[in-house]
């Protein structure tokens, strides 16, 4: 016993141990994983910071062109300082000067997809080109006045970008003064940018914004987003008047990068789409030690079961050892007389109460002629007969000495009466199957069975009592010649 | 039991262990990037033209997702500049929207464009018939696929003829009368850019006198006194204010009423007409104009733009696809509408049709070709020709603003004419 309670102990420091492995598993895998993802975040972060600084250079190297396109009309005076409105031209040395300026233009911006590209001059005629829908913005005059003012007078490079002109988000102009009275205005499609600020198809959550210094909307990869409106507030909050930045926090990871006039490239990835990759693995690694605490669990629980129905079985045979007379089966006389006690006391509704006590006759006979072990089986043969008749009735039976057995049942649902019949029945049956049972033991060694037995009402009954009364009945049996019952 | 204990306890311990660490740092891991085939596309045109083109390619590239389409393009004005450039340092796109003159100039023996007939795999040609096939073959060589046919087309504002009392114009007399009407309102009876304005001139030069400025190889063949006369016309067409100075022409004008007509392709019709008719304008194409009433007029027709594949296109198979895809895809069809002409592709015609599309000034114009369809013949390249027609321009100009005699300036024209000629 003190060996088995030795094994108990090692399983279960085995177990803590087991238990304590994993969660410590568990502690340091979390720990490695939160440095790896912020190493990751960090990586990332350099990444796409490097993919926002290489579009702010595609833009700025886009906007950088269309003024340098401009700035080469200034390489001859006759395309920078000609006035549309000066009078002292002839209308011939107009149309010369203008189609040299044209022809200028033509070969500037040939290789360029511009939507307008000319000169603009105070009584709102043009040379170059200037769209149709652009004209047409400006159909009742205006057109000079309107980008003329657009540039600002401290503005040293007399130059202005423009989005929006009258309404029309399609296009970004560009224009810049040649002269007091000769603004040139250039424009292109929004959508040029397109391939300039174009998303890596492996980032394809990103979304990529061309905003105003004041996070107006020029351009977005992302269709919910309106031209000429505000940036959504929760990214513009967070990159603030930074420029040059990378800011990341659970929900987004943004770079602002300010371009040559004053407009910002802002990028911006949700943080779960970067670390979609961090996220499962955490979630495999939870997944696999929950499996695996779980598969430590059932072992154990395996274990404990085997070990339980081990002990339970040899505590059970103990048990049962203990209540019951080893030759038979039967209760033994002390638990017969406890459990009877115990039925006695309660109070449960008892209607009848059956006392019944049997004794074999001529026993010793049996013993000293076939010998003891001849007699242990009789008495085996009597206690299995007993139960053959009373296990039915649910009776306590029970061998209370060598030879001599009792029988207790308490009755709820009949009367005395009734009980009475039912218990001279039972006892008339056991006499019967004795006799079947016994035939050559009586025959050779006259062994019979005496009884004892008492029917009482309900009441306040005693075990002593009860079996006194019986025993009586059963001296009454043996001195009357034996074989036989006695009803009391 | 002690031993199992022990055992499970090695076995969980591996399994954490192998859980924690799940890279395997030896392992070279490859991944392919994604790229796609990307090919290149050309046009010139006007915003309306840009719009729906770059719509078009955005849509192309949905149904296609493994091409990418990049894009050049401008205005008129400067193109064909460009794509001289283009096409003489190879650095031209690989799909072009083409002119038709350009098929003579780029490609003399056929062989200057890939042959679509290599691609009929690709692009439906069933769409199209033999005689549309005709217009863009050389040398037995399918170069390119037309998309309309243009021709120049008068059109005119008929509110104001009948506010003065006029019928609309059907031969050049017309014309200076309905100046002497118009004239003291300052309105002009046409207007138009110089590459129109040569044309119109040929078309009277050639009416009156039955002959032509080139041969049928594109060769000059006009005399000085022949320019003389050409100059002497536009003079008179000029200071008779039939015509508005074409610097001062834009295209707005017939809308805001300083012109009461115009001469363009009809494949620009609508930039032209559309916003006079948005305002209520009754605008109406005219009879092409001729000497005399009963005379036989001579004017000419030519595909009005074409697709052409690039002799050096990396992937022929790709530009194929996108080829098809703007001449016959319905919903490009749709994009376009009759923007370039009523299309010449069937399938292309039919989507306008099932989208009630077939309507308009646009469609009228297409409708006004095939009614004259018999009457005209394919363009002369060299009427084209923009080295011709610069050439024209600034002499002319000397001569209309005074700088020069008659004579010094047809003298001029017709030597720089023999130049070009070569």
């Amino acid at each position: 016993m003190k060996k088995k309670s030795l094994h108990f102990t090692q399983i279960i420091y085995s177990l803590v141990v087991v238990f304590g492995v994993i969660f410590l598993s568990l502690i340091i895998s979390v720990v490695l994983l939160r440095s790896v993802k912020r190493t990751t975040e960090d990586k990332i972060s350099y990444f796409i910071a490097a993919d926002a600084h290489q579009m702010e250079l595609n833009v700025n190297s886009y906007l950088n062109n269309v003024q340098q396109v401009t700035a080469l009309l200034f390489s001859d005076k006759n395309y920078y300082l000609y006035d549309s409105t000066d009078t002292s031209l002839s209308d011939y040395q107009k149309i010369q000067n203008e189609t040299l300026i044209l022809n200028r233009i033509v070969d500037l911006g040939m290789m360029n997809s511009f939507c307008d590209f000319g000169i603009v001059y105070p009584n709102d005629k043009s040379t170059g080109w200037i769209s149709q829908v652009t004209n047409q913005m400006f159909k009742d005059g205006g057109i000079y006045s309107y980008f003329s003012s657009a540039i600002p007078g401290d503005n040293l490079k007399q130059d202005a970008w423009i989005i929006n002109v009258m309404g029309n988000s399609d296009r970004i102009y560009y224009v810049k003064r040649l002269n007091p009275n000769a603004v040139c205005v250039v424009s292109f499609y929004i959508s040029e940018l397109e391939n300039v600020l174009a998303v890596p198809s492996e980032l394809s959550d990103m979304t990529v914004r061309l905003v105003t210094g004041d996070n107006l909307i020029i351009y977005s990869t992302n269709d919910n987003d309106e031209e000429a409106t505000q940036m959504d507030p929760s990214i513009a909050d967070i990159i603030g008047d930074n420029v040059g930045i990378t800011a990341i926090n659970d929900e987004y990871l943004i770079t602002s990068n300010k371009l040559s006039n004053g407009w910002k490239v802002v990028c911006s990835i949700p943080t779960s789409a970067i670390m979609a990759d961090q996220v499962a693995a955490t979630r495999n690694l939870i997944v696999t030690v929950l499996l695996i605490t779980i598969l430590v669990v059932l072992t154990m629980l395996l274990i404990t079961s085997k070990l339980n129905y081990s002990v339970k079985g040899v505590v059970d045979d103990l048990d049962y050892k203990a209540r019951n007379d080893q030759m038979t089966g039967l209760l033994n006389k002390s638990t017969f007389r406890t459990l009877v006690e115990s039925d006695l006391e309660a109070y449960n509704g008892k209607q009848a109460i059956a006392f019944l006590m049997f004794d074999l006759d001529n026993f010793k006979k049996v013993n000293d002629v076939a010998g003891h072990k001849f007699g242990d089986d009789v008495i085996k043969r009597m206690g299995a007969l007993l139960r053959d008749v009373f296990d039915a009735e649910e009776a306590l039976i029970g061998r209370i000495g060598g030879d001599e057995f009792a029988v207790y049942k308490s009755y709820h649902d009949i009367s005395r009466d009734e009980a009475d019949k039912r218990i001279h029945d039972l006892t008339m049956s056991l006499y019967e199957k004795f006799e079947a049972e016994f035939k050559e033991e009586s025959d050779k060694y006259l062994l019979t069975v005496s009884s004892g037995i008492l029917v009482t009402g309900p009441g306040e009954h005693k075990f002593d009592d009860l079996y006194q009364k019986t025993d009586v009945a059963l001296y009454i049996s043996k001195r009357n010649g034996k074989s036989k019952p006695t009803f009391i | 039991m002690r031993k199992q204990v022990k055992m499970i306890i090695a076995i969980i311990l591996l399994v954490s262990v192998l859980a924690s660490c799940t890279s395997d740092l030896s392992k070279v891991r490859i991944s392919s990037q994604e790229h796609s085939t990307v090919i290149s596309m050309s046009w010139w045109g006007n915003d309306p033209r840009h719009e729906y083109t770059l719509e078009g390619l955005s849509l192309f590239q949905e149904k296609n997702p493994d091409i990418v389409v990049n894009h050049s393009y401008g205005v008129w004005n400067g193109y064909e500049r460009r794509y001289l450039m283009q096409m003489a340092s190879h650095n031209n796109c690989d799909v072009m929207q083409i002119n038709y003159a350009w098929l003579s100039e780029y490609s003399e023996d056929g062989t200057g464009y890939y042959d679509i007939n290599k691609l009929a795999d690709q692009i439906d040609l069933s769409s199209f018939t033999e005689e549309d096939l005709a217009t863009g073959t050389r040398n037995g060589h399918l170069n390119a696929l037309p998309i309309a046919y243009n021709t120049v087309c008068l059109f005119y504002n008929a509110d104001m003829f009948a506010k003065y009392g006029l019928d609309i114009p059907s031969t050049w007399d017309d014309l200076f009368d309905a100046a002497k009407a118009m004239r003291k309102d300052n309105i002009y009876v046409l207007g138009m850019v110089n590459k129109h304005l040569f044309l119109l001139l040929n078309a009277w030069f050639e009416q009156t006198t039955d002959r032509t400025l080139f041969d049928d190889n594109g060769k000059y063949i006009g005399s000085a006194s022949d320019v003389k006369m050409i100059l002497e016309f536009y003079k008179e067409l000029s200071d008779n204010k039939v015509i508005m100075p074409l610097y001062d022409f834009n295209v707005s004008n017939l809308e805001d009423g300083a012109v009461a007509g115009t001469v363009c392709w009809t494949s620009d019709s609508i930039r032209y007409c559309q916003p006079a008719i948005d305002e209520g304008t009754d605008i109406v194409i005219g009879d092409y104009l001729r000497v005399s009433e009963g005379d036989q007029s001579e004017w000419y027709i030519k595909p009005a733009t074409m697709y052409a594949i690039s002799i050096n296109c990396s992937d022929p198979e790709s530009c194929g696809r996108l080829v098809d895809f703007l001449l016959n895809d319905p919903d490009f069809a749709v994009l376009q509408g009759t923007e370039k002409g009523v299309p010449v592709s069937s399938s292309a015609r039919q989507a306008l049709l099932e989208n009630g599309m077939l309507s308009g000034i646009e469609y009228q114009a297409g409708e006004f070709i095939n009614d004259n369809l018999p009457h005209m013949n394919l363009i002369n390249p060299m009427l084209e020709n923009a080295d011709f027609q610069d050439t024209f321009k600034s002499v002319s100009d000397k001569y209309i603003y005074n700088e020069a005699t008659l004579e010094e300036s047809a003298s001029e024209l017709h030597r720089e004419l023999m130049k070009l000629a070569g």
